[in-house]
């Protein structure tokens, strides 16, 4: 039988961080059990990280993960919800950080102008970066800004993966209304700093 | 790969306080984006509005209501060919 985690009523990102044990303890199979969708989010992206099946149930107040390790002989095909990374598209070794939701100091309405261009030019430009990284206010543009969410449409269309920090959009109460991107954690994101040869930090 | 880009309107103004004030009278009743005037275009700011689903006219109707002059402000339609892009003054 599988061990079972009880993460239920833990605050991003401890789940992750009970997962994250038991893999490294090398434990081929256990079950998870959170109570909120960024919980689920974050977990789905683990086991596609460490290379494990994950298999999700539940309600939105109960979710149970089953996390399989990839050719464990006790992984079972049936209702499993599998996810497979994309086919890698080649993109530039870069990323955009958008920490706020404006762009530099000064004038509010300005800032948030300047966002705007930003993205547009980016959506038009030739190379685009590996991925996007919202966090704090700059979620509310993935949110709130119709004219952003057009021009990341069309850049996640090319490729480039749009990670938003879940915590913030739970933060400025607007989880329900990601209009693009993956909802995303820390981890994650610095991981994704890290890996690249430079960050764009607006 | 070969991007097929749309043909647009733009309007580009005097200074960016025009550009400001235009994008908050057009915001709630037309499909604007904000893009960063075109270098091929010379007008005293670097903010730009596109916009392609409405008549230039009816924009114009639109800052006349609003009294925003027309000396602050100049359309453009911004058409393609063969990955160059030419802007015409359009004068209404």
């Amino acid at each position: 039988m599988s061990k079972i985690i009880d993460a239920m009523g833990k605050a991003c990102p401890m789940p992750v961080i009970m997962a994250k044990k038991e893999i490294e303890t090398n434990r081929s199979d256990f079950i998870i059990t959170v109570d909120n969708e960024i919980a689920v989010e974050n977990l789905k992206k683990l086991a596609l990280n460490k290379q494990y099946h994950i298999a999700v149930s539940g309600n939105d107040m109960c979710f149970e993960l089953q996390f399989t390790a990839e050719g464990s002989s006790i992984f079972k095909t049936t209702e499993e919800v599998l996810i497979k990374p994309k086919a890698s598209t080649p993109k530039e070794d870069w990323v955009v950080f958008m920490g706020k939701d404006h762009i530099g100091e000064g004038d509010f309405e300005l800032g948030n102008s300047l966002a705007k261009m930003f993205f547009y030019t980016l959506a038009e430009a030739e190379t685009v970066p590996e991925s996007i990284l919202f966090m704090n206010s700059g979620v509310k543009l993935v949110v709130e800004d119709e004219q952003i969410v057009g021009h990341l449409k069309m850049l996640a269309d090319k490729g480039v993966e749009i990670l938003v920090c879940g915590t913030c959009l739970d933060y400025y109460k607007i989880k329900d209304n990601l209009k693009i991107g993956t909802i995303s954690n820390m981890y994650d994101i610095t991981e994704k700093m890290f890996a690249a040869a430079k960050v764009i930090t607006l | 790969m070969i991007m097929i880009q749309k043909d647009y309107y733009l309007i580009a103004f005097e200074n960016t306080h025009s550009a400001m004030t235009a994008e908050g009278i057009l915001k709630k009743c037309v499909n604007i984006s904000m893009i960063p005037t075109l270098r091929e275009i010379s007008a005293g700011c670097g903010i730009s509005i596109r916009f392609e689903d409405e008549h230039p006219k009816k924009v114009e109707e639109i800052f006349v209501e609003a009294s925003f002059e027309k000396k602050r402000y100049q359309f453009y339609q911004i058409s393609h060919k063969n990955g160059q892009i030419f802007p015409k003054e359009i004068d209404l």
